[in-house]
């Protein structure tokens, strides 16, 4: 894979979105260079993983725009992919064909899916069914069919909020090593602080339905928990996660 | 264990597995067997005469003939019955407005009990044989509609949106997400119109008929031969077993990615 492969550049525009007559994004402004990997955290039902779906033509946007590299984009985003919570492994396909269908099953698609079984360490695995594999293991398998197109932007949405914690931090790595040899774009929805902070260029929180912070991680890779200024952000984040309940609270008094 | 004890436990299994299962049945054909002997029933034909008369038929050929027939019109009733409903359940799932043009008329003719429709048949096709193709065809569609239908509709919702966002062909969505994805209800209605299909031909042949196994058992009962209809009532028994043992197959066959049939795979 070359530099050709860079990922896309975002920008978003007084995007809103309403289900009924609940508004679920406020209005959210933000711009995301090629290549950079942001991390959007959020309490549960603040709107992060509308604005993801949105990004990913999953839902239609109430109002505004999204321009992908200055391109409005319209329904199908088809440079993006998306690794969800759940794997959405099919299971009556074994390990490889799952792979495959990230190429769509077209012309040759074995080669390549086997090629991508590897990068993620599962090469043992292709002939399996997926209910035979551990859940760090079918995250594994979504994120080789998540790559295989070459996506320019990789869409996280929680991908590892249903695994063990030795596991995620694997599979953290993995995630990490594969996107600074890809560059694609990516945006990691994630409710776990720690997780953001290792593996995001910036950092956004988004409180009902708006951006509320929004900062840069000044770390270099590999990062280290331990690091004072990984423990600075922590801190800085958990105040502006608490504080924002602390609000929701005042105002229920 | 001692190698001893192994074997024990072994023939223990053995007994267990195979044995045990037909010490009930054996019981059963001695007491009937001796109770017809000794005059204690009447009106039934001991297993031996049984017997004897399946030999007698199985030797003439008669009983192949009678098979073979009843066999003909469940299997054409069944694979075209079964072919519409498939048909217009793959229809109806993937599609809302054939849904919405089709599904109460198909619903208002399910409610209609197909064995009332026998006076009606014979009249429209006479005692041939397409009157009981007809039956049978009407009342395996219905079953494997329904679950052809509700397979498709509650296919993950995930998983369609995945395909989606993987932009895969409609022709991969539908062989290799959909259809998979409905097959275990879809198992379910044949098997089920497996067992209708059954008793509509039961039924049919036995009300008019003038060959295949139900017409074997009525005939008979004009000269009293209660062996020959009790060989009849175990002719169906036995077909049936064999169709749902077929379908069995087809499950596990279907179905090997199943967590309920992977011990199967991997012992």
């Amino acid at each position: 894979m070359t530099n050709q492969q860079n990922g896309v550049q975002l920008r978003i525009e007084n995007m809103k979105k309403n289900f009924g007559k609940t508004e679920v994004i406020k209005g959210i402004d933000l711009q995301i260079d090629a290549g950079e990997f942001v991390a959007i955290v959020g309490k549960s039902g603040c709107g992060k993983s509308t604005l993801l779906r949105l990004i990913a033509g999953l839902d239609e946007k109430t109002e505004g725009t999204i321009y992908q590299n200055d391109t409005i984009l319209s329904k199908q985003n088809n440079d993006a992919r998306v690794m969800f919570q759940e794997d959405r492994l099919l299971p009556w396909q074994d390990v490889l064909t799952n792979v495959g269908f990230g190429l769509q099953l077209q012309n040759d698609w074995q080669k390549g899916a086997k090629q991508l079984l590897q990068e993620v360490g599962l090469e043992n695995h292709a002939s399996k069914w997926p209910s035979l594999l551990s859940g760090g293991q079918k995250q594994r398998v979504a994120l080789a069919r998540a790559l295989a197109a070459n996506p320019r932007l990789l869409l996280l949405d929680e991908p590892l909020g249903a695994l063990d914690a030795l596991t995620r931090i694997e599979m953290q790595g993995l995630i990490e090593e594969i996107w600074k040899r890809n560059q694609f774009t990516a945006l990691l929805v994630t409710h776990d602080v720690s997780e953001a902070i290792m593996l995001a260029d910036r950092i956004i929180v988004i409180s009902e339905g708006m951006i509320s912070y929004d900062r840069d991680v000044p770390l270099s890779r590999p990062r280290e928990r331990s690091h004072p200024v990984f423990k600075e952000i922590e801190r800085e984040l958990y105040a502006e996660l608490l504080e924002e309940s602390h609000k929701q609270q005042t105002f229920a008094m | 264990m001692t190698n001893k004890a192994i074997r024990h436990h072994g023939l223990k299994n053995v007994y267990q597995n195979s044995i045990a299962p037909w010490v009930l049945p054996v019981i059963l054909l001695v007491v009937w067997q001796v109770s017809v002997s000794t005059g204690a029933m009447q009106l039934i034909a001991s297993p031996y005469e049984v017997l004897t008369t399946a030999i007698t038929y199985t030797l003439s050929g008669e009983i192949f003939e009678h098979i073979g027939v009843s066999f003909f019109r469940a299997a054409v009733g069944f694979l075209i019955g079964g072919g519409l409903g498939f048909i217009l359940g793959v229809l109806n799932g993937m599609s809302n407005s054939s849904q919405r043009y089709t599904d109460t008329t198909i619903q208002m003719f399910r409610n209609i009990p197909i064995l009332a429709m026998i006076p009606l048949v014979i009249i429209w096709f006479g005692v041939g044989e397409t009157a009981k193709i007809f039956l049978v065809t009407a009342g395996v569609m219905f079953p494997v509609y329904i679950n052809t239908f509700h397979g498709i509709r509650s296919v993950d919702r995930g998983l369609l949106e995945m395909s989606r966002i993987y932009g895969i062909s409609k022709w991969h969505l539908f062989t290799k997400v959909i259809l998979p994805g409905a097959m275990p209800s879809i198992l379910v209605g044949v098997r089920y119109a497996l067992g209708v299909m059954w008793v509509t031909l039961i039924v049919a042949e036995t009300i008019a008929a003038t060959s295949g196994i139900g017409y074997m058992s009525m005939n008979a009962r004009e000269f009293m031969q209660i062996d020959v209809i009790i060989l009849a009532i175990l002719l169906y028994s036995v077909l049936g077993k064999i169709a749902d043992t077929l379908a069995k197959l087809l499950e596990k066959r279907l179905l090997n990615w199943h967590p309920t049939y992977q011990n199967l795979r991997n012992s």
